[in-house]
C-alpha cells in the first residue's frame, strides 16, 4: 500500500458570528451555485424542477451559491410546492401568472480550476420560464432555456458532469475547442380536487457536445429526462403530501481518429490507469436512473409559512464500452436521503424573514467485474438566513442581506489501491443587495463574499503521470484555502403595468488564500466569472 | 377588422384552396353555427366551406351557416374569418338529410379541444376516391419538420428522422428497402433498390404542377469513386420543399385517377401557404440546424391577392466529424386575381439546397459541394363555364441549374495513358503517382409542362357524375456542361477496366425527352337506399414517349386504365376496391446514358529512361443506349375499409395492396469483346534517348472481354402489404386521445442481368485464362413491419398540446435470394464474349473445375433486426402576443438502437435532435 496522506487542518474564517447561528431551516439550492454557470435562477423558482439531481452531489468551485440579482425575484416562496417542489401543491401555491423571457451571457476564465475544468468558456443563453393558473382548479408552471457554451481549446473532459459521486470519468488527449449545446425544457401541472391536489411534472434536458476543427473529433451527447409526482392534503394549516422523483440519464461519447491519433484515459477512482490508444473510434455510452421518494409538510398561517421534506434517494449507473449489448458493465450505485426546510415570516410592512437550508447525505459503491472497487460517503449542508427591506414597495429603498453556510464532506476510498480522500469544508458567505426607486425605474447593485476553509486528508500526489495530472490537481484545490468576491448591478424599468424589462451584471473572482508554495498540486492564479443578463416579464 | 365583408374573403377562400375539383352533388345540408372559443358570442361574415367543391356559406350576425347539396362521404369543413386561426374539421356526410356541425374559432388553433395534429386517419384527397393521408396546417405545425420528407412520416409505413437538410431525402411509398442495390462485386453495376425505385416512381405536385427529376444528370454513374450528395436517379429530393411554408399535404398512397401521370407508385399533392395569410415570422433552432421562415399575405387592392414566403435554413450534418452543411434559401411569390370570368393563380418559386462539404485543415484534398437551383414559373388558370363546368389550364416552367464537385486525393501505379476522345490508335504516355483528382458535374435541367382539363358535373343514369378530361404535355431537357474533369487526373484511379469508364460528356446534345398524355375520368355516385352510397371512380389514361423531342416520332406508348370502386352501406362504413395501371417514363440519363470509353493497349514500353518509353493505346467507344428502353408500367391492386363512427370520435383504415412493375429499370450486364491488335518494336536497345518504332502489320491480335451496363428493363419489383390507421376517441376527463399507425409491407426485387465475380478483372487481363463463371441474377427482399403511435394530450385552455409518437419496428428483415456456392455457377464466359450456360447436372465435372468459386458479395443470410422502438416529442404552447412556441425532440431517450448480434442486422437510431421553433404573427394586414 502505498498511502501517504497530508493532513492539513484551516480554521475557519472569521467572516460573521451570525453565520454560526445557522441551523438546519431553509430551503433547496436546486442548481449548484457559484462558479458553474448554470445558475440563472433563484432556487425557489425552479424546485419543481423533474431535472434537478438526485443521488448525486457533484463537487464545485467554492463559488457564492447565488447568481441572480435577488431583489429583481423578490424574495424566495416558501410552500410543499415552492421549497420542496412538490407538484402535487402547484394548484394550491400557484395564485398569479408570471412570463419570464432572458437572455444571458457568461464568460468563465482563469488558471485557477481543476484539469477537467475548460480553460475558458463562453456562454450565450436564452430560455423562458413563468407560471400561471388555468380554470378555477389548475395550476401550471414551465421553462425551456437553449444555450451553447464554447469551451477553448485544451479542455480534456469527455463527460458532461465529470465532478459527480462517480468514480467513472473519460478524458482524452484530444485538444480541440468544445462547442456544448444545451436545450432544456420542463413543465408542471395540477389540479386541486376538493382538499386533495394532485400535479405531475415533466422535464427533458438535452446536451450535445463537439470538437471544433479537430483532427480526433470527439462527440458526447445525453439524453435526460425526468418526471415527478405528488399528492398533497390540506388539512386547516397544515398540508401534508408524498412525492416522487425519478430521472434518467443517457450519455453517449463517441471519438474518432479521422485525422489524427489519439489516446483516452478512463480514470477509475484513485487508480493509475495507463492511456488507451484508440484504435479508428472508441465508445461510452453511460445510462443512469435516479429516483427519489418522500413526506413533505407546510404550514401556512397568516404570515407565517414554513415547509419540511424528507426523501430517500437512490441511483444507479452502468456504462460499457462497445458497440455489443456487452454484459460487462460497470456499475454505479447510491443509497442516501436528503431534507430542505424553509422559513417565511413577514416581521412588520417593511421587514421579512426568510431561512432556508437542505441536507443531503449519500453513500455510494463502484462495483466492476471484479467486485467492490470504490466507496463513497457524502454529505451537504447548505443554508442561509436573509432579512429584506421594503420587498414589495415601488418607491424609494430597498434591500436584502443574506447570510449563508454551506458545510460539506467527501469520504471516498478506492480500495483497488487502497487509497483514501477526506474532504471537509465549512464556506460561510454572505450577500448584501440595496436597490432604489427612481420613478418607473429601480436601479441597484450588491456585494458577496465567501471564505472557503478546507480540512482534508489527500492521498500523495506523485503517484503517476495520470494521477498527478488529471486528480491531484483537484484534490489539491479542494486542500487550499480560497476566497471569493462578486459585485452586483441591476436595473428594472416599468414598461407598463403589465410588463417589466431589466438587466443585470455580476462579476465574481475565485482565488485561493495562503497557498504553501511547496504544493505543486494546488493550482496558482484565480478564476473569473462575468454575467450580463437581460430579459422581459411579462405579468398578465 | 373582424367584420370584414365576407364576399371578398370567401372568393379568396376558394382561391386559396388549391385546385378545388368539381364533386358530384347530394342531397345532404350542413347546418350549424359558429361561436368564439373564448367568449361563446356568435361570429358573424365567417366562411364556412367544404374543401374540394365550390360550396361555401358565410354566417349570419347569429353565426349561423348553411350548405345544400353536399357530396355524401368523408369531407372536410373549412371556416375562415380573420383574426381567427383557419379551422378545419372532418365531418361523414350521410346521402340525404340534415347534418349540424356547430364550430368554435380562437386566436390560436391551440386554443381549440380536438383540433387534429396527426394525418388525418380517414382523410381523402380531393378529387380522389383512393386511400389517402391529409395532412393539414395544425399538423405541420406540431411536426417540427425541415422539410416535406417529415412530414411525410406521418404516413404509415415511414421510418421516423431527424428534421434537417442532412442528406438527400426521398419518399418510397408502399416499399420496403431490399439490400443496397450497389455493386455486390465491383465488378458489375449495381442495381437500384425497392426503395429507390419506388422514390422514382413517386410524383409529387407542387401547387398543381407536377415537379419532375428526370433531367438530373448529377451522378458520375454506377461505378464513380467519387461522390457528392444528390438525387439523380431517384426522386425528387424533398429538402427543396420547407415545411413551414405548406399549407397541406395530400398523400395519394393508393391508386391515383387518371389525372396523375409519370408515376408507379403513389402521389405527393403540396399545397404551399398563399392567398390570405396571417403574416407571421417563424424561427427554429436546435443542434444542427437553424431556420427562419416567414410568411404573409393578403389583399392588395381590388380583386388581388399577393403572398410570399421565404425560407432560409442551415444545418450541420456531421458536427464535430466535419464541416459539412446543408444549406437551403427558398422564396415563392403568389398572385391570385379575377380577371373576366377568370381565376388566375400565379406562382413564382425559386428554391437553392447546397449540401457543402468544404475541404478542412485536419482533412486536407477531401472536398465535395452539390448545388441545386430551381426558379419556377407555374400559372393555374380556371373559368368556369356556367354553374357545372369548369375549364382549368396548369401550366409550368421549371429552370434548374445544378452544379456539383468533388475531389480527393488518388494514389494510382504507372500505367500507359491516352486522353483521346475518339475511337482510334494513339501515342499515349505514362502517368502515375499521387495527385489531386476533381470532377465537376453542370447540369441545366428544364421542365415544361401544359395541362389543359375541362371538368364538368352531370347527372346520367340516376347518378351525380364529376367528369375531367384532360391533355398533358411534358417537355424535359438539359442545356448543362455536364460532367467535366481532366481526363489526365481522372475522378478514377482505376481509370481503364472491365466496364470501361466516362470521358467529359457535354449534355447539350443529349435529346429531349418529349411525353404527352390524354385522359378521361369519372367520379360517379349513386345513392344506396336511404343512407348508402356507392361511387366509382374510372378513367383511362394515354401516355406516349416521344423520339428524340419530335411529337411525330414514338418510341413507346401506353394504355393506363384504372378505376376504384367505394360502397358506404351506412355514413359509418366504406369499403373500397382499386386497380389500375400507371407508368413512369425512364429518366433522360437512362434513356440516353453516357458512352463508355475502352482504351486498349497495344505496347507497353517501359524503360528506365522516360523519354525513351511507349504507350500505344487504341480506344473504342460503346454506346449503351438502349433503343427498346420505355415506360415503367407498374399494376396495382388495393382493397381499404374505412369506419368512422361519429358518436365516439373512433375511426380506422384499413388497407391491402398488391403491386407489380415487371419491367422496371435497371442494368443489364452486357458481356462483348473487342480485338487488340498487338505490336512488336523495331528496335528496342535503350539508351537511344527517344522512344521505339513499331513494326506494322500486327504481330498478333488478343480480345478483350469486356462488360457493358446497358440501362434496360431487366428487374422486375413485387410488393405487398397491409396498412392500418385509427383513431382512438379521447380517455375522459384527460384531453388525452391516440392515434395509431401500423403498416406491414414485403418488397422484392428480381434481376434478369447475369452477375460476374471480382476475378473478372484478372480474366480480362490475362490471356491464358479462358474463361470465367458468371451467375444468374438475385433477388432481393426486404420486410418491414412498422406501428406508429402517437398520444396526443391537450390543454386547450391554456394553449398546449404534447404529442408523443412512439414507433416499433416489430419485424425488418433483408435477404438476397442467391446461389453462391462453388457450384452455383449458371455457366461461362469465354475470352470472345460468348455465353456458355452449364447444365446444373455438370457443373460438378471435373472440366469445369475451374469455375468452381463462389459468388461474393450476396447476402443470403435473412438480416433480421431486433424488435425496438423510438420515442419523439413534440410540445406547442402559445405564447403571449399571438405566438407560438413548439419544442420538439427526436429520440428523446437517445436510444442507440439494438446492436443484435452475429446473426442480426443491427439497427442503429440516428442521435437524439432536440430543438425550439417560435412562431411570432407580425401584424401588417390585421
Amino acid at each position: 500500500m502505498s498511502f501517504r496522506g497530508t493532513r492539513r487542518r484551516v480554521f475557519l474564517a472569521p467572516v460573521t458570528g451570525v453565520v454560526l447561528v445557522l441551523v438546519c431551516v431553509g430551503s433547496a439550492f436546486a442548481q449548484s451555485g457559484g462558479l458553474v454557470p448554470q445558475c440563472d435562477t433563484p432556487a425557489w423558482v425552479t424546485a419543481w424542477s423533474p431535472l434537478s439531481r438526485r443521488g448525486n452531489l457533484v463537487r464545485s468551485l467554492p463559488g457564492i451559491p447565488s447568481c441572480a440579482a435577488r431583489l429583481l425575484w423578490g424574495p424566495p416562496r416558501v410552500g410543499t410546492f415552492w421549497s420542496s417542489g412538490n407538484p402535487g401543491a402547484a394548484a394550491l401555491e400557484i395564485n398569479d401568472q408570471r412570463t419570464d423571457f432572458e437572455a444571458s451571457w457568461n464568460r468563465q476564465s482563469g488558471s485557477y480550476r481543476r484539469p477537467l475544468d475548460p480553460g475558458g468558456s463562453s456562454l450565450p443563453r436564452i430560455g423562458a420560464k413563468g407560471w400561471g393558473i388555468f380554470g378555477s382548479d389548475g395550476a401550471f408552471a414551465g421553462r425551456a432555456m437553449i444555450d451553447q457554451e464554447r469551451q477553448s481549446p485544451g479542455t480534456p473532459s469527455d463527460l458532461n458532469e465529470p465532478f459527480g459521486s462517480s468514480p467513472y470519468v473519460l478524458t482524452d488527449t484530444s485538444n480541440a475547442a468544445v462547442r456544448r449545446t444545451r436545450f432544456l425544457i420542463e413543465g408542471v401541472g395540477g389540479w386541486q380536487l376538493g382538499d386533495w391536489s394532485l400535479g405531475v411534472a415533466l422535464g427533458h434536458e438535452s446536451r450535445e457536445n463537439e470538437t471544433i476543427e479537430s483532427g480526433l473529433t470527439r462527440n458526447t451527447r445525453s439524453s435526460i429526462p425526468g418526471i415527478s409526482v405528488g399528492a398533497v392534503r390540506r388539512l386547516g394549516v397544515l398540508t401534508v403530501g408524498a412525492h416522487g422523483r425519478w430521472r434518467g440519464r443517457a450519455e453517449t461519447i463517441e471519438l474518432d481518429e479521422v485525422a489524427a491519433e489519439g489516446q483516452v484515459h478512463d480514470l477509475r477512482g484513485y487508480q493509475e490507469i495507463p492511456a488507451s490508444e484508440i484504435v479508428g473510434n472508441y465508445y461510452r455510452r453511460m445510462e443512469e436512473r435516479a429516483s427519489a421518494w418522500g413526506a413533505d409538510l407546510s404550514f401556512h398561517q397568516g404570515v407565517t409559512r414554513a415547509a419540511l421534506t424528507v426523501e430517500a434517494t437512490h441511483l444507479e449507473l452502468e456504462q460499457w464500452r462497445a458497440q455489443l449489448n456487452q454484459p460487462l458493465k460497470d456499475r454505479w450505485n447510491t443509497r442516501g436521503w436528503r431534507a430542505t426546510a424553509a422559513f417565511r415570516r413577514s416581521l412588520s410592512d417593511a421587514l421579512l424573514f426568510h431561512a432556508e437550508a437542505e441536507y443531503e447525505r449519500l453513500t455510494g459503491s463502484a462495483k466492476d467485474s471484479t467486485g467492490v472497487a470504490f466507496t463513497t460517503t457524502e454529505h451537504a449542508l447548505k443554508a442561509s438566513l436573509s432579512l429584506w427591506l421594503r420587498p414589495g414597495a415601488s418607491r424609494g429603498w430597498t434591500g436584502s442581506v443574506v447570510s449563508g453556510l454551506q458545510h460539506q464532506r467527501w469520504v471516498r476510498n478506492d480500495s483497488v489501491v487502497s487509497l483514501s480522500s477526506d474532504i471537509l469544508a465549512s464556506i460561510p458567505w454572505f450577500e448584501v443587495e440595496l436597490g432604489r426607486h427612481l420613478g418607473r425605474v429601480l436601479l441597484g447593485g450588491g456585494v458577496s463574499g465567501l471564505a472557503y476553509g478546507p480540512t482534508t486528508t489527500i492521498p500523495d500526489p506523485d503517484r503517476g503521470p495520470i494521477y498527478s495530472s488529471l486528480i491531484a490537481p483537484e484534490l489539491g484545490l479542494y486542500s487550499a484555502r480560497a476566497s471569493t468576491v462578486a459585485v452586483i448591478g441591476f436595473a428594472r424599468w416599468q414598461l407598463s403595468p403589465r410588463s417589466t424589462v431589466w438587466g443585470s451584471t455580476r462579476f465574481e473572482r475565485l482565488a485561493p488564500r495562503d497557498v504553501d508554495p511547496n504544493r505543486h498540486d494546488i493550482p496558482s492564479g484565480a478564476r473569473t466569472v462575468a454575467t450580463l443578463r437581460a430579459g422581459l416579464t411579462l405579468i398578465p | 377588422m373582424r367584420s370584414r365583408p365576407g364576399a371578398f374573403l370567401a372568393w379568396a377562400l376558394v382561391s386559396s384552396m388549391a385546385a378545388p375539383s368539381l364533386l358530384a352533388q347530394g342531397r345532404v345540408r350542413l347546418e350549424g353555427r359558429v361561436t368564439d372559443a373564448t367568449t361563446g358570442a356568435p361570429l358573424a361574415h365567417a366562411v364556412v366551406a367544404i374543401e374540394g367543391t365550390l360550396r361555401l356559406s358565410e354566417t349570419g350576425p347569429d353565426g349561423r351557416y348553411r350548405l345544400d347539396s353536399l357530396p355524401p362521404g368523408p369531407q372536410t369543413v373549412r371556416v375562415v374569418l380573420i383574426g381567427y386561426a383557419p379551422l378545419r374539421r372532418a365531418v361523414t356526410l350521410p346521402t340525404e338529410g340534415v347534418v349540424t356541425l356547430d364550430l368554435t374559432l380562437a386566436a390560436s388553433a391551440l386554443q381549440l379541444p380536438g383540433i387534429i395534429v396527426t394525418a388525418d386517419p380517414v382523410g381523402r384527397a380531393r378529387g380522389e376516391l383512393t386511400t389517402a393521408s391529409v395532412i393539414e396546417r395544425e399538423a405541420i405545425k406540431v411536426q417540427a419538420a425541415a422539410s416535406l420528407a417529415g412530414l411525410l412520416e406521418l404516413i404509415p409505413g415511414v421510418t421516423l428522422s431527424p428534421p434537417g437538410l442532412d442528406g438527400v431525402q426521398q419518399i418510397s411509398l408502399r416499399s420496403v428497402p431490399t439490400s443496397s442495390g450497389g455493386s455486390t462485386t465491383g465488378v458489375t453495376a449495381g442495381q437500384p433498390s425497392a426503395g429507390a425505385l419506388a422514390a422514382f416512381g413517386t410524383q409529387i405536385v407542387l401547387d398543381g404542377v407536377p415537379v419532375s427529376n428526370n433531367a438530373n444528370f448529377q451522378s458520375l454513374g454506377p461505378r464513380g469513386e467519387l461522390g457528392f450528395s444528390n438525387s439523380a436517379g431517384g426522386g425528387v429530393d424533398l429538402r427543396r420543399f420547407p415545411a413551414a411554408t405548406i399549407e397541406r399535404v395530400e398523400v395519394i398512397r393508393g391508386i391515383p385517377s387518371v389525372r396523375y401521370g409519370d408515376l408507379t407508385q403513389g402521389a405527393v399533392i403540396v399545397d404551399t401557404r398563399a392567398g390570405s395569410v396571417a403574416p407571421e415570422v417563424i424561427a427554429r433552432l436546435d443542434y444542427r440546424t437553424i431556420e427562419v421562415s416567414a410568411v404573409g399575405g393578403g389583399p392588395v387592392g381590388g380583386s388581388h391577392l399577393l403572398s410570399g414566403t421565404l425560407n432560409l435554413a442551415r444545418t450541420l450534418i456531421s458536427p464535430g466529424l466535419s464541416s459539412a452543411t446543408g444549406t437551403r434559401v427558398a422564396l415563392q411569390a403568389a398572385h391570385h386575381a379575377q380577371w373576366g370570368g377568370w381565376t388566375l393563380n400565379s406562382r413564382v418559386d425559386g428554391v437553392q439546397t447546397v449540401e457543402d462539404n468544404p475541404e478542412r485543415e485536419v482533412f486536407p484534398g477531401f472536398a465535395s459541394k452539390s448545388r441545386d437551383r430551381s426558379l419556377r414559373l407555374s400559372e393555374r388558370a380556371r373559368l368556369n363555364l356556367g354553374d357545372r363546368s369548369r375549364l382549368e389550364i396548369t401550366a409550368g416552367f421549371d429552370i434548374g441549374r445544378q452544379s456539383s464537385f468533388s475531389q480527393a486525393p488518388k494514389l494510382r501505379g504507372a500505367m500507359p495513358f491516352t486522353d483521346a476522345i475518339t475511337e482510334g490508335r494513339h501515342v499515349g504516355k505514362f502517368i502515375g503517382g499521387t495527385y489531386s483528382a476533381r470532377v465537376d458535374v453542370d447540369g441545366a435541367p428544364r421542365h415544361l409542362y401544359l395541362r389543359p382539363e375541362l371538368s364538368s358535373d352531370r347527372d346520367w343514369l340516376g347518378g351525380r357524375h364529376a367528369l375531367r378530361a384532360g391533355v398533358e404535355l411534358r417537355r424535359e431537357w438539359n442545356n448543362g456542361p455536364g460532367v467535366q474533369f481532366d481526363i489526365e487526373f481522372p475522378p478514377q484511379d482505376r481509370f481503364n477496366g472491365v466496364n470501361g469508364f466516362d470521358r467529359p460528356r457535354n449534355l447539350t446534345s443529349v435529346p429531349p425527352l418529349l411525353m404527352s398524355a390524354i385522359y378521361l375520368d369519372d367520379l360517379a355516385t349513386w345513392t344506396l337506399g336511404g343512407q348508402g352510397y356507392v361511387s366509382i371512380q374510372g378513367g383511362l389514361r394515354f401516355d406516349a414517349l416521344h423520339e428524340g423531342g419530335s411529337t411525330t416520332t414514338l418510341r413507346d406508348r401506353v394504355l393506363q386504365p384504372r378505376v376504384t370502386v367505394e360502397v358506404g352501406p351506412r355514413p359509418w362504413v366504406r369499403a373500397r376496391l382499386g386497380a389500375g395501371r400507371l407508368a413512369k417514363t425512364p429518366s433522360l440519363n437512362g434513356l440516353y446514358p453516357a458512352p463508355q470509353y475502352y482504351d486498349l493497349v497495344n505496347v507497353n514500353y517501359f524503360p528506365n529512361d522516360p523519354a525513351e518509353r511507349l504507350a500505344v493505346i487504341t480506344t473504342r467507344i460503346l454506346d449503351p443506349t438502349n433503343p427498346d428502353l420505355g415506360f415503367m408500367v407498374a399494376e396495382h391492386l388495393e382493397a381499404g375499409l374505412d369506419l368512422d363512427l361519429p358518436s365516439s370520435d373512433f375511426s380506422l383504415g384499413l388497407a391491402a395492396f398488391v403491386e407489380r412493375t415487371p419491367k422496371a429499370i435497371g442494368f443489364l450486364t452486357q458481356p462483348l469483346f473487342l480485338i487488340r491488335d498487338r505490336f512488336a518494336l523495331a528496335d528496342s536497345t535503350q539508351g537511344t534517348g527517344h522512344p521505339p518504332d513499331i513494326l506494322e502489320p500486327p504481330f498478333a491480335m488478343d480480345t478483350i472481354p469486356v462488360l457493358l451496363d446497358r440501362p434496360a428493363h431487366n428487374l422486375s419489383v413485387r410488393s405487398r402489404g397491409l396498412e392500418l390507421t385509427a383513431a382512438i376517441p379521447e380517455i375522459p376527463h384527460t384531453r388525452t386521445r391516440m392515434l395509431v399507425n401500423g403498416s406491414w409491407s414485403r418488397s422484392e426485387v428480381d434481376n434478369a442481368s447475369i452477375l460476374f465475380n471480382s476475378e473478372f478483372s484478372n480474366f480480362q487481363l490475362a490471356e491464358h485464362i479462358p474463361r470465367a463463371p458468371y451467375w444468374n441474377g438475385s433477388t432481393r427482399t426486404g420486410e418491414r413491419l412498422l406501428v406508429t403511435s402517437r398520444l396526443i394530450h391537450q390543454q386547450p385552455k391554456i394553449g398546449i398540446v404534447v404529442m408523443a409518437t412512439i414507433q416499433v419496428t416489430l419485424r425488418e428483415t433483408r435477404r438476397d435470394i442467391a446461389a453462391t456456392d462453388t457450384l452455383s455457377f449458371a455457366g461461362y464466359i469465354t475470352r470472345a464474349g460468348v455465353l456458355v450456360p452449364v447444365p446444373v447436372e455438370q457443373r460438378g465435372d471435373a472440366q469445369f473445375a475451374d469455375l468452381h468459386v463462389g459468388l461474393k458479395g450476396q447476402r443470403t443470410d435473412e438480416q433480421r433486426a431486433p424488435r425496438d422502438w423510438l420515442l419523439n416529442l413534440q410540445v406547442s404552447k402559445t405564447l403571449p402576443l399571438g405566438g407560438r412556441f413548439a419544442f420538439y425532440a427526436f429520440n428523446l431517450l437517445d436510444k442507440v438502437g439494438n446492436y443484435g448480434d452475429a446473426f442480426t442486422r443491427a439497427r442503429l437510431f440516428p442521435p437524439m435532435r432536440v430543438g425550439v421553433e417560435i412562431t411570432m404573427p407580425v401584424p401588417l394586414w390585421q
